[in-house]
């Protein structure tokens, strides 16, 4: 089932001198199973708007369906159980490492699915698993979370809300101040986990992330929705408006193609391989 | 999180906002002490406790505050007006009192209950609001900041006998300005626990135990790492805690504060002549009251 946003808004501190209104009349259809990307500049209302999603933040006007879960303005639409909510939107926040408190990463990570109504045994199962995919081995389960690096720190902590098996897992940058590899294998392992069946909503920047892993992008401005495109047709047209950057392959191959020696489908290309496979062949 | 502050610093730039801090805390000291003052009789007690109470709302009303959030900011103090009336209701008037003197509400059993007990305990009730109502006016029309520097400027003649006063005002007015920082901090970290499925707000003992400690270690370990970079940063800007230091903004006492000054001087006077005289003005006019 999808998530429906109607005429979202959200207006922070309202009736107070400080109030401001991040984001207005938002309304979206996003499809389950998919990889969607929403980009936009700083400040443009993007991590309010995945605050809806799991009832962090409560809207102002309008409301939010995900599966059979409505959070609305209005108290009477509004389903209860935050709790069952929460299983089903999994939230990872900009770093994320700053969450982590117990002692062993194992008991780190199980402290989602415990929350969650697992038995102790059953928890510690999960955590392994999770671990496992963040690509954490058996050697971290006893080590002190605050000990291991800062990469390892924000797998742990994403970890913390894959062990918890949420439909839609939502992430706010988290390749931000990784090394090249470890957002690459990040990414990777986002990717793997959403052919498994998550619908995986990404916030970021990097437009190069989003040309190889996004088959939908919600483009921000000013707290509105200004594009629901895909990654192709997105960098096809300027972006200066939004102040995003085009994907280093696409600007590659946009030069090449201007050179006139080739000429490159830039709608095919996902990551560099592609981009190398369609120089060697020439671009024809 | 945000609406726990009752009276906290809106910039509204009001006649009372522009007031030198310094002259605001000694205007709100007066104030208090005019609040203490013990007068003849209770009627003379709660007209002089009533004329504060008008000064100070209509200065809470100068600084922008709603009388709204004055009332709710009192209604906390419900429990400690239940005590205090059940103390004076029930400690027995003895010893110096002339029992003779008291009125009599009821009795029960033979255990008299007065009019004066209720009277003393809404005495000090007044007190506690007055004291609450002017605390108000400072908070609400005064940047934390410009209290630390007026409160440094008062400490200024400690100096003299080795009392790191400059210090000490850089220590508090760096832990004020990071309070906003670390609330912020606190609603992250909660966010983020939410979506691990912590319920901060249901829960037997453990769970909430467990709940909060998920606040708190991570809450400690970004204050401790920010504190780290604070004192880099601070040395590589050559922060040197013994030098002499300069102000960009320099505090200045100019006519307004004269002016509040004054007021706020005269009342006081009159209220201390009422008292060290025993003024009563009931009894000057011939008015028959309690």
């Amino acid at each position: 089932m999808p998530i429906d946003f109607r005429n979202l808004g959200y207006v922070y501190d309202k009736k107070s001198p400080f109030s401001h209104e991040a984001i207005r009349d938002i309304s979206l259809h996003l499809d389950e199973g998919k990889f969607i990307a929403i980009v936009g500049k700083t400040g443009c209302g993007k991590s309010t708007l995945i605050q809806q999603l799991n009832a962090l933040l409560t809207p102002t006007s309008g409301e939010v369906q995900i599966n059979e879960f409505c959070n609305s303005s209005e108290k009477k639409k509004r389903t209860k159980k935050y709790k069952e909510l929460r299983k089903l939107v999994g939230l990872v926040f900009q770093f994320p490492e700053y969450q982590l408190f117990d002692d062993t990463v194992e008991k780190d990570v199980s402290f989602g699915p415990k929350n969650f109504g697992l038995k102790k045994e059953q928890a510690i199962e999960e955590a392994h698993k999770a671990l496992n995919k963040v690509g954490l081995d058996e050697s971290f389960y006893d080590r002190s979370p605050f000990e291991l690096s800062g990469g390892e720190k924000r797998k742990v902590a994403i970890a913390g809300i894959l062990a918890i098996h949420p439909s839609y897992l939502v992430v706010d940058e988290p390749t931000a101040g990784l090394d090249p590899r470890a957002s690459k294998d990040m990414m990777q392992m986002f990717q793997s986990i959403n052919k498994e069946g998550t619908t995986i909503i990404l916030v970021t920047h990097d437009m190069n992330l989003v040309q190889e892993f996004a088959t939908d992008v919600i483009v921000m401005d000013e707290g509105r929705v200004a594009e629901v495109t895909t990654p192709v047709e997105l960098f096809s047209k300027d972006l200066e408006h939004y102040s995003l950057e085009k994907p280093l392959i696409f600007k590659t191959a946009s030069k090449l193609n201007a050179s006139k020696k080739y000429n490159i489908d830039e709608s095919k290309l996902r990551n560099v391989d592609d981009l190398a496979k369609a120089i060697a062949e020439g671009g024809k | 999180m945000k609406n726990l502050a009752m009276g906290r610093y809106v910039a509204y730039g009001s006649f009372i906002h522009k007031l030198d801090p310094r002259n605001k805390i000694l205007l709100t000291i007066l104030a208090i002490v005019c609040v203490f003052l013990p007068f003849s009789g209770y009627a003379m007690t709660f007209t002089m406790a009533g004329i504060i109470l008008a000064i100070t709302i209509i200065a809470l009303a100068i600084t922008h505050t709603s009388f709204l959030s004055f009332l709710k900011s009192l209604s906390s103090l419900w429990f400690t007006a239940l005590f205090l009336l059940i103390i004076y209701v029930f400690i027995p008037k003895m010893g110096s009192v002339d029992v003779s003197s008291l009125h009599e509400a009821f009795s029960i059993n033979g255990y008299v209950v007065y009019w004066e007990s209720f009277m003393d305990a809404g005495k000090i009730m007044l007190r506690l609001i007055n004291m609450i109502a002017i605390t108000m006016v400072l908070t609400a029309s005064t940047t934390p900041l410009e209290l630390t520097y007026a409160l440094e400027w008062y400490m200024y003649p400690l100096k003299k006998i080795g009392f790191p006063s400059s210090e000490l005002a850089m220590i508090l007015s760096i832990a004020l300005r990071f309070i906003p920082t670390i609330l912020e901090d606190v609603q992250r970290i909660m966010k983020a626990q939410a979506s691990r499925g912590v319920d901060f707000e249901h829960g037997g003992l453990i769970t909430k135990t467990k709940a909060i400690i998920s606040l708190i270690i991570p809450l400690f370990a970004s204050s401790i790492m920010r504190s780290e970079e604070l004192a880099d940063a601070m040395e590589c800007r050559c922060y040197d805690p013994k030098a002499k230091r300069s102000r960009y903004r320099k505090l200045k006492f100019g006519w307004g504060d004269l002016l509040s000054f004054l007021i706020i001087g005269v009342v006081t006077s009159g209220f201390l002549y009422c008292c060290i005289t025993n003024f009563n003005v009931y009894a000057f006019f011939g008015v028959v009251v309690i």
